[in-house]
């Protein structure tokens, strides 16, 4: 059918894209320490676009017939769409990637069920009242982009393990929230277990921050919410309309030479790794930030044509949207400091390791404003205690210029980011006193 | 029987585009007959989806989606298996794999609350020309395109985004208890941003609007657009806002979204059904909040984004009260959490689309109003924030954080200088206990556009959240 679809389209108009996913999804839900639900989805979307008379048209649908009423659709969106300065990507060859681990596929929902009841019963039997939610997901993707040049398909696999623990103790809550990623299935799924039962004992103490300025580290769960203000700033769109602080500021010196961050869409089971992007061009590891110097912006390629620039290979889509650009997978270069010389170069800092309002603030400015949902309070280069009521602000292009004090020596693939800790000088922390 | 009076409805004559109804029903009575299961429902969705948007001076895009697709849960001691699909084909299959999955690990036994079957037709009348379905695409491009020249020609405004959505929703409920339920159901909406920028310093003022009452929802807009233009480019020169505790003034806008996150979600009984220790602090006729507080959540206000006449379980809608007098006075539930705490229902499980099953959400909440007037409430504030507008925000049910779009300082009971970047952030147990006054000036703000309440992935979901002026003490202010 698609093959059809395709030629109709391309018969009546210059140029034609036709963009198929079909995503299987099994999550196996545990709340409150007992099993919730076993889910499943199967769903499939197939988005048509067209360029006629030079402008751009869009139609999608969970289905397709050869009556042509999405090419239909598509025509009629194109007499009002935007002008069309790039044709579809016709491109044959792309790279390997490594993104399907066969493990995953075999892993049946009895055997997801039974890993996250040991999961639970684990955590309970370290520590007895806590409410443990688990949910295991796996997912399998097929991505298929037909164009003029011929059609390209590429399968993928992806395993989440996330697990939530929740203690109240005296109308405090305490959150601690544990995660495993990729398109591997874990190495050692119970991992998490002992990182939760640590942090619990560093929460027996609860502990007033001062409101001032003070020495702040990110542990690698945090880092993807501040780096999304930078990837916002990068967004080709944000850059065509020059609403970004980075427009026109390729090559300049933007941030301190430490910091070097690169988009990787072809990392070994990175989430968001794929031979193409979902436009069809061949992903690519390329930089963003090298050494502190503005290297490249994320584009796909419309907003790469309206820069009169190549596109990265960035273009990302959900079921039925349009396609827009996305970072794949970001790496942080890691630096020289391990974590416990941070703690320990400390006299009173935080450190932070899971925030709530993340994403709220202006991000195209570069700000943040975060409540602390789980940080430490470090007194003397000593962990002293558990924050709460207190909230963490500032601005990601400042502090990554200013106030870098240092970066961790190892990295942690956290929710598509590969970070190390970032440590800073001058944080602004607004708390009780 | 509600709605058109017919002694027995015919949904053939009713329903054209939802011509799988009949082999739905027909599947699933057989599969009821055969699998032995507790308990079924399927719930199947024909979304048809018209977007547009400018992104500055370009148009970024234009479009239709059409999605068809359903949802089956099935449910055996205790246990459920959901299935979402989205080909026909895969319908037999789907049935089958909800009953697999509702055998899987060991039973543990509850009880949904028994509610009475309904057969009903839902739909809201809409005259033909607020009616999206019927309006061309050059019209609603036409208007989208106005807004956003309005928003370009502002002072100091380098950008903007004019976000335009309409959906004309089919869809059809039905389960093994007799309930059967369609509803042909219209939603409009835009989302609207003026972005100011002078070198490195990018503003932005947003706002989110829309609901049920059709393409009425986005005419005239131009005071509004207009207000907004001047918002952005008046904080280029507002200096960032300083952290620490204060006491604050929130305006209606924020006051929704302050109670949607800092009780709101508390009293969504799935949070609470399974979880003794909290089920104990959120025990009926506790004192939450100062006497004055009262918060309810209604998903039966004429207009409103959350309004619904039934729930994605075929529970009807109406207005719960959650705080009276400062006491906790009533919870938000699905069949499933009444079942588990002994309660009533409430008709609060929603789901944002045939890829989702429902679960525990708001609909319209709002904190009632008092008799205090604005003026009088800034009078009090010896230092502090009169904060206004909202960019969202968030909450672990214990602490909560919301957005404001502006602020300006209060010194000795007036209003100076605006300020930028504030997020308040408090949690359950105090801030509404530090309520001092309640504005006599409520009013209601739908989610439109991209707008609306984000849970377990199901993201936007339409609601609307709102209230009078309201003065909280000891808010803690994140800023510079």
């Amino acid at each position: 059918m698609t093959e059809k679809v395709i030629s109709q389209a391309l018969s009546a108009c210059k140029d034609a894209e036709l963009f198929m996913t079909k995503t299987e999804e099994y999550p196996v839900v545990f709340e409150a320490n007992k099993l919730q639900s076993v889910k499943s989805k199967l769903l499939q979307g197939y988005s048509l676009r067209v360029i006629k008379d030079g402008r751009l048209g869009f139609a999608s649908d969970t289905e397709i017939d050869d009556s042509g009423s999405l090419l239909e659709k598509a025509i009629e969106a194109s007499k009002f769409g935007p002008k069309a300065r790039f044709g579809f990507w016709k491109g044959k060859r792309f790279p390997n990637a490594v993104v399907f681990q066969p493990k995953i596929v075999s892993f049946e929902m009895e055997e997801a069920e039974q890993l996250g009841s040991r999961i639970v019963a684990r955590l309970r039997d370290l520590i007895p009242e806590i409410y443990v939610d688990v949910k295991l997901t796996r997912v399998f993707r097929e991505n298929m982009i037909t164009t003029r040049g011929g059609e390209k398909v590429y399968y993928k696999s992806i395993f989440v393990l996330l697990v939530s623990a929740l203690l109240v103790r005296e109308g405090e809550f305490l959150y601690i929230n544990e995660s495993k990623m990729s398109c591997d299935f874990p190495e050692n799924p119970f991992g998490l277990i002992g990182e939760i039962a640590w942090k619990e004992k560093l929460c027996k103490n609860t502990i007033e921050p001062p409101s001032k300025k003070i020495p702040v580290i990110f542990t690698p769960k945090v880092v993807p919410d501040i780096v999304n203000a930078l990837t916002t700033g990068l967004n080709g769109r944000m850059i065509i309309t020059r609403s970004s602080p980075l427009t026109d500021r390729i090559g300049e010196q933007i941030v301190d030479e430490r910091f070097t961050l690169y988009d990787d869409g072809l990392m070994d089971y990175g989430l968001m790794s794929s031979p193409f992007d979902d436009e069809g061009v061949p992903r690519q590891r390329f930089p963003l930030f090298e050494k502190g110097v503005l290297k490249n912006y994320l584009l796909d390629l419309s907003t790469a044509s309206l820069l009169s620039s190549e596109s990265t290979a960035s273009a990302s889509r959900t079921l039925l949207m349009p396609p827009v650009p996305s970072a794949s997978n970001l790496q942080i270069q890691p630096g020289e400091m391990t974590y416990e010389e941070m703690i320990e170069d400390m006299e009173e800092g935080l450190i932070v390791d899971q925030v709530i309002g993340g994403g709220q603030s202006n991000l195209l400015g570069g700000e943040f404003s975060m409540n602390v949902e789980l940080g430490f309070l470090v007194r003397n280069g000593r962990i002293a205690g558990r924050v709460r009521n207190t909230m963490v602000a500032g601005n990601v292009y400042d502090l990554l210029k200013d106030q870098l004090l240092g970066i961790g020596r190892e990295a942690t693939y956290e929710d598509g980011v590969l970070s190390p800790h970032l440590y800073f000088k001058d944080v602004s922390v607004a708390g009780k006193n | 029987m509600e709605g058109r009076g017919l002694p027995q409805y015919n949904m053939h004559q009713e329903m054209q585009v939802l011509q799988e109804v009949a082999t739905v029903k027909e599947r699933l009575e057989e599969a009821m007959s055969t699998l032995r299961v507790d308990y079924m429902d399927v719930r199947i969705e024909d979304r048809k989806e018209t977007r547009i948007q400018y992104l500055g001076k370009n148009l970024d895009q234009i479009g239709e989606m059409h999605s068809f697709g359903g949802c089956i849960r099935v449910k055996d001691k205790g246990r459920w298996g959901i299935v979402s699909f989205t080909a026909m084909d895969d319908l037999n299959k789907s049935i089958f794999l909800a009953a697999r999955e509702a055998k899987v690990g060991k039973a543990e036994g509850s009880e949904m609350a028994a509610v009475p079957p309904v057969k009903d037709f839902v739909k809201k009348p809409l005259k033909r020309e607020d009616d999206p379905r019927q309006i061309p695409l050059q019209d609603k491009e036409k208007l989208v395109r106005h807004y956003n020249e309005m928003i370009l020609k502002g002072r100091r405004i380098s950008t903007s985004s004019v976000f335009y959505k309409d959906v004309g929703l089919k869809k059809f409920f039905m389960n093994s208890e007799g309930t059967y339920i369609e509803e042909d159901r219209v939603e409009c909406g835009m989302s609207i941003q003026a972005i100011a920028r002078e070198g490195s310093n990018v503003q932005r003022a947003y706002d989110s609007l829309g609901g049920t009452m059709g393409f009425d929802a986005v005419r005239n807009l131009d005071d509004k657009i207009q207000y907004l233009t001047e918002s952005a480019a008046s904080l280029l020169d507002a200096k960032p806002a300083k952290g620490g505790k204060f006491d604050c003034v929130i305006d209606q806008r924020l006051t929704g979204t302050f109670i949607h996150e800092a009780f709101g979600h508390m009293s969504e009984s799935d949070h609470i059904s399974e979880n003794e220790k909290i089920r104990g602090l959120m025990e009926m006729g506790r004192t939450l909040g100062a006497e004055a507080l009262t918060v309810v959540d209604d998903g039966t206000i004429p207009g409103c984004s959350g309004t619904n006449k039934y729930d994605d379980e075929g529970v009807a809608s109406k207005k719960n009260y959650l705080i009276k007098d400062g006491k906790i006075s009533g919870r938000l539930h699905s069949r499933e959490t009444a079942g588990k705490m002994g309660e009533e229902v409430s008709g609060n499980a929603r789901a944002l689309d045939f890829r989702f099953d429902p679960i525990v959400r708001m609909t319209n909440t709002y904190i009632e109003p008092r008799d205090w007037k604005f003026d009088d409430m800034i009078k009090r504030i010896e230092r502090g924030y009169y904060v206004k507008g909202s960019q969202g925000g968030m909450t672990n049910l214990d602490m909560f954080t919301f957005s404001a779009g502006e602020a300006y300082e209060i010194e000795k009971g007036e209003i100076k200088e605006k300020v930028r970047d504030l997020t308040l952030t408090g949690n359950i147990f105090e801030t509404l206990k530090n309520i001092e006054a309640i504005g006599d000036d409520i009013e209601m703000f739908n989610s439109g556009g991209t707008g609306g309440c984000g849970k377990g992935g199901q993201v936007p979901l339409p609601i609307s959240r709102g209230g009078p002026h309201v003065l909280i003490r000891n808010v803690i202010v994140g800023g510079r």
